[in-house]
């Protein structure tokens, strides 16, 4: 009889906590569920489960905020608390002005206003913090207006994150809380000064709780369950409780989330932080055994399951899910509590892993590109430790092997293209296992044999090694490649100019253009830079290692150009012709061979001075071809020794322009550039045998090169002086001598070396980066040995040495 | 139908008061205070003028007599809506403080001639809103209507209007009445007694701001208006501020006659101006900017 009344005692006393537990009565609480509708500012976050969010569609904060913001209201109405909320439905008339909110607070004379939101940390961060009226600790800004602080407002502002950072569904990017005043945070976080508005001019206590970051994918998902934000409701309400009344919640709650224990979340790239990289399974059922209650997981990519306001004492989680293991769990649920009990499913994996399509998959005749990739697909996800090291590739080939599809596909990425014209053959061993522990049943194995081309080479490319000076204020840049280039974002990372500190120079994002030649599948990229360059200065382009073309075919050895900036233009010459009067030279037909169309005419689109510029624009029919161009009125007289120099639009068509002298009835044609460039340059040629000449023309000359069957160049200021210019703006310009001649170039095969000299040079062919490739000593080398690209070939006499650029192109 | 007839007739009658063309000027600006300054309120005459900080905190008073500034009080919420006696003779404000960490109020009253302070009535809950009575004040605290007079006068409570910030409520002819005449209003606020006694003005949460009477008929709809008060009986002075969610981007102080033929801007562009005061009496408007600087117009009406 004792024993009954210490229990029935027990029991009194029990109730009576809770009772007073319960109690909020005379408590005045205002809720602001911030923001309201779906508007622009109303936080509508995309996912890859709703890449467009609309109206009650997609994760809103807005929506999120009013439904933390109405089940706390029901659970303090509950304890007999007396609420006010500032809105109750999601529309854009509920978004009342902060103004409005703060009086509505005020005059309601409420013990504590609690602003419900979420924020957003650019997609990483997910923390909770609170921010309450005033400045921090240990912040000594002037503020343009006094700052009151709330003590108050500061100290609930606590309990609610000590509250909120024990969540255990999701991973928080940092494990502290932050509780910063609310001017502090602005000022150093924001940018402004007056702090948040809607603590401003409360009379009453108030927080702006930021409970999680919703633009943390993850986060965003688990904010659409309804039972996930009952939890952040239940952490207000016992913040409440403890504060005014010093309470215990006398019930407890269980909460957690059910994955796959090793299936990954892959609907995007975006980041998730430890366990938030496991699959939800969406479906799967939780019941809690000892009440009968059960819980089905949402849809949202989330897991959440939520039992609320139980009884303390011990219960078990059953969880079950179709194709998985059914797991049951004890969980013990403490008074004024969430127990939290993450469940990891595992799949149910009956039979072994087999490979279900491979490749590169061809006929043993045929063959596949270098750059492919090895991909196997498993009828089950696969354990990835025991698949990558039953893989195995002969001959040898470093690469980097990745999981897909949830490690049901595997990915073998040479580091390097594949070797030419190899047979290789791909095993994998029966070793590799599924998670279930079950290995394949035989080892698998196929084999294939790759293209004979295993680089993207460069062809041509402006600034080169021969062209060096770059035009500062139109800085352009052209590179022609032997394969279709591949994304304008690829280039834009891989392709990139510095200046003489190695600070990157921007490129004009509207200038970029790809791909414009359509013949024979090469690829070609122009750009310009944001901004000028400083003449006189040093630039370098780099065109890296991962500059692929659109099979994925790599650079693989970066390629670093050396230039100087220039303002191209010779000022201190005579003018012999400034093409500002009628159009300086005329297209002559009949003297031309194998022209499609030709054309000259003024210009004042690219012009260097004055006001126009001569265009010259030719069409070839054949290889064997060249266009001239005539003088209208033949005037301009030379001689031995005197020098012509002439400011020239290049077009990188390779073709060679030329000046037509005439002495009596003899024409020649003086050499005066390689149209290997883009954009201006001064280009200059001395007449060196005897005789009186009359400048009569211009030709432009066809030779081999990717773009040579069309030309189209301008020019400006024809110069006529004495001697060769040296040196003219540029510091750093230097000419040599044409006296050595190397080719064919571009070359297939061969390449020769024509000299005034009869001595054979030592020839070495170097590789971009400067490996030593070959060596010979002759005036021919055969370098088909090699891939197509471009190289620089050393050519040494006893007393002199040169250096010319090479391409080759197979 | 009742209700419309009545609506009908007093559009009528403030549309006959306003058959000529109205026009609002303003005379004069001053900026009277060189200390920061929030929420001013000036006396019915415009002798005076209150004025308190960010956060209601504190309580000063500004006499355009002599142009003295003086402290009435440093009391939390002290600053929160004062009012003057109807003499101007007294200045009755409210005190926070919390027990248990619930919060209480007490009213207190400044004699502006002695310049003393004296306690009218112990903090409690719920202490509403101040409203002059005689040389007195009302309030309605715990379900009861309080009468603190500094005289001897016991003349009857005739009327009073104050919300709870859900509801608004009237005492008038002995009985507590909430009128709440705007249907899904989320709660009223800023509430007044025209200076006839005969019209309340509200702001209904989410709806705008009214002017009704006593059973609660609309007279005037002023629209999107907040922290509305009375200049004379025609017309009301308010805010229009707009924010991002996060901070207040602009707001503007409007003046407006109840019949909606007049309308003026009195801040200037770009200012972020809000909290206005109003005295038709002595033709005057107050009101700080968000940096807190305290401006006073001289407004002229001419028909």
């Amino acid at each position: 009889m004792k024993n009954f009344r210490i229990l029935f005692l027990l029991i009194a006393l029990w109730g009576l906590q809770t009772a007073l537990a319960q109690d909020l009565s005379g408590v005045k609480i205002h809720i602001n569920p911030g923001h309201g509708g779906w508007d622009s500012d109303d936080r509508g976050v995309p996912t890859p489960l709703f890449p467009k969010v609309g109206p009650n569609l997609g994760f809103w904060e807005s929506q999120s905020n009013l439904d933390k913001g109405l089940q706390l209201r029901d659970m303090l109405l509950a304890l007999g608390a007396n609420v006010q909320i500032s809105r109750t439905q999601n529309r854009t008339e509920d978004d009342l002005r902060l103004s409005v909110i703060v009086r509505m607070a005020n005059e309601f004379q409420a013990d504590f206003m609690l602003s419900i939101h979420s924020n957003a940390g650019q997609g990483v961060a997910n923390y909770v913090l609170m921010l309450f009226a005033g400045k921090s600790d240990g912040d000594t800004h002037i503020y343009p207006t006094p700052t009151p602080r709330s003590d108050e407002s500061k100290a609930i502002s606590t309990e609610i994150a000590k509250n909120l950072i024990k969540n255990r569904l999701n991973n928080w990017s940092t494990p502290h809380y932050n509780v910063s005043g609310d001017k502090t945070f602005a000022r150093l976080q924001m940018g402004w000064n007056d702090g948040y508005g809607v603590l401003r001019g409360l009379t009453v206590p108030g927080v702006i709780s930021e409970g999680s970051m919703h633009d943390y994918i993850p986060e965003a998902y688990r904010l659409m369950n309804m039972e996930y934000k009952w939890l952040e409701a239940w952490n207000f309400k016992k913040a409440f409780c403890t504060y005014f009344k010093n309470a215990e919640i006398p019930t407890g709650n269980i909460a957690g989330w059910v994955k796959d224990n090793s299936l990954k979340i892959t609907d995007g790239q975006y980041i998730k932080y430890g366990k938030d990289i496991l699959l939800p399974i969406d479906g799967a059922k939780v019941s809690l055994v000892e009440t009968g209650a059960s819980y089905t997981v949402d849809n949202n990519r989330n897991g959440v399951y939520v039992f609320k306001d139980l009884q303390p004492g011990t219960y078990t989680i059953r969880v079950e899910a179709q194709g998985y293991h059914t797991q049951e769990q004890s969980v013990k649920v403490t008074k004024n509590e969430i127990s939290y009990q993450n469940i990891e499913l595992v799949k149910i994996r009956n039979t072994p892993p087999q490979v279900t399509a491979y490749s590169p998959k061809v006929a043993e005749n045929e063959t596949v590109e270098c750059s492919s990739d090895i991909v196997l697909d498993f009828n089950w996800d696969m354990d990835e430790a025991s698949t990558s090291g039953a893989f195995s590739i002969s001959p040898q080939r470093e690469g980097k092997i990745t999981f897909e599809n949830n490690t049901k596909r595997l990915r073998f990425k040479p580091r390097i293209p594949f070797e030419k014209s190899t047979r290789y053959t791909v095993t994998l061993k029966r070793t590799a296992k599924h998670p279930d522990n079950m290995s394949m049943e035989n080892d698998f194995s196929f084999s294939f044999t790759t293209k004979d081309r295993n680089r993207l080479a460069l062809l041509a490319g402006f600034p080169n090694n021969e062209y060096k000076v770059m035009q500062a204020s139109n800085p352009a840049f052209y590179f022609i490649f032997d394969g279709k280039l591949g994304s304008t974002n690829m280039l834009q990372q891989n392709i990139q100019v510095f200046d003489s500190e190695n600070k990157e120079l921007e490129k004009a994002p509207m200038s970029i253009r790809k791909n414009k030649i359509r013949k024979g599948g090469y690829g070609d990229v122009y750009f310009e830079t944001s901004n000028p360059l400083e003449a006189g200065k040093k630039y370098k382009v780099v065109l890296g290692s991962d500059v692929v073309d659109n099979i994925g075919m790599p650079l693989v050895d970066p390629i670093e150009i050396h230039f100087t900036a220039s303002t191209i233009q010779v000022n201190d010459k005579n003018v012999v012709e400034d093409f500002e009067g009628k159009v300086g030279f005329v297209y002559e037909a009949a003297q031309s061979r194998n022209t499609q169309s030709a054309l000259s005419e003024k210009s004042s689109s690219e012009r260097l001075f004055g006001s126009s510029s001569n265009m010259l624009k030719a069409t070839f029919s054949q290889q064997d071809a060249f266009a001239v161009y005539k003088v209208s009125t033949p005037s301009v007289s030379s001689t031995k020794g005197r020098a012509f120099g002439l400011h020239v639009y290049g077009d990188m068509s390779n073709n060679e322009l030329q000046l037509e002298l005439t002495q009596g009835a003899t024409v020649k044609y003086l050499s005066l550039c390689k149209l290997s460039f883009w954009g201006w340059q001064f280009v200059e040629a001395k007449i060196e045998e005897a005789g009186d000449y009359t400048l009569s023309g211009i030709r432009i000359l066809r030779k081999e090169g990717v773009i040579s069957g069309k030309s189209t160049i301008y020019i400006d200021n024809l110069l006529q002086y004495d001697n060769l210019i040296s040196s003219w703006n540029s510091p750093s310009f230097e000419r040599e001598e044409l006296a050595l001649l190397l080719y064919p170039n571009p070359t297939q095969k061969m390449v020769f070396v024509r000299s005034e000299s009869e001595e054979k040079p030592v020839l070495q062919l170097y590789s971009i980066d400067g490996s030593l490739l070959k060596t010979v000593l002759s005036k021919e080398m055969d370098i088909s040995e090699f891939p197509s690209g471009s190289y620089l070939m050393k050519i040494a006499f006893r007393n002199r040495t040169f250096a010319r650029p090479v391409l080759l192109s197979k | 139908m009742k209700h419309r007839s009545t609506l009908l007739t007093t559009l009528l009658v403030l549309a006959g008061l306003s058959l000529q063309a109205q026009s609002i000027s303003i005379e004069k600006v001053q900026q009277p205070i060189k200390q920061k300054g929030f929420y001013p309120k000036l006396s019915p005459s415009g002798a005076f003028m209150t004025f308190t900080s960010e956060a209601y905190g504190g309580l000063s008073l500004y006499r355009f007599s002599d142009n003295s500034v003086e402290q009435v009080s440093t009391d939390k919420g002290s600053g929160f809506d004062p009012v003057f006696s109807t003499n101007e003779k007294k200045l009755f404000y409210k005190q926070i403080n919390y027990e248990s960490r619930l919060r209480k109020e007490g009213v207190k009253s400044y004699d502006l001639e002695k310049k003393t302070e004296l306690e009218m009535l112990r903090p409690r809950r719920n202490v509403r809103q101040l409203q002059a009575y005689k040389d007195g004040v009302i309030t309605h605290a715990e379900s009861k209507l309080f009468r603190s007079s500094t005289s001897k006068s016991k003349e009857a409570i005739s009327n009073y209007v104050w919300s709870d910030g859900n509801n608004l409520n009237v005492f008038r002819n002995n009985k507590t009445t909430a009128i709440n005449p705007i249907k899904g209003a989320r709660g009223y606020i800023w509430t007044s007694l025209s200076p006839n006694a005969k019209m309340i003005l509200f702001h209904a949460a989410g709806k705008g701001s009214y002017v009704c009477d006593w059973e609660g008929r609309i007279i005037a709809e002023l629209g999107d208006l907040n922290a509305p008060v009375w200049y004379g009986n025609d017309f009301v002075v308010g805010m229009q501020d707009k924010d991002d969610g996060h901070f207040v981007t602009e707001s503007k102080i409007l003046m407006k006659s109840l019949d909606g033929k007049v309308e003026k801007v009195l801040s200037p562009a770009g200012e972020i101006a809000m909290y206005p005061a109003a005295s038709g009496k002595a033709s005057k408007v107050a009101y700080n900017t968000l940096a807190g600087d305290i401006y006073v117009l001289d407004i002229r009406i001419t028909k």
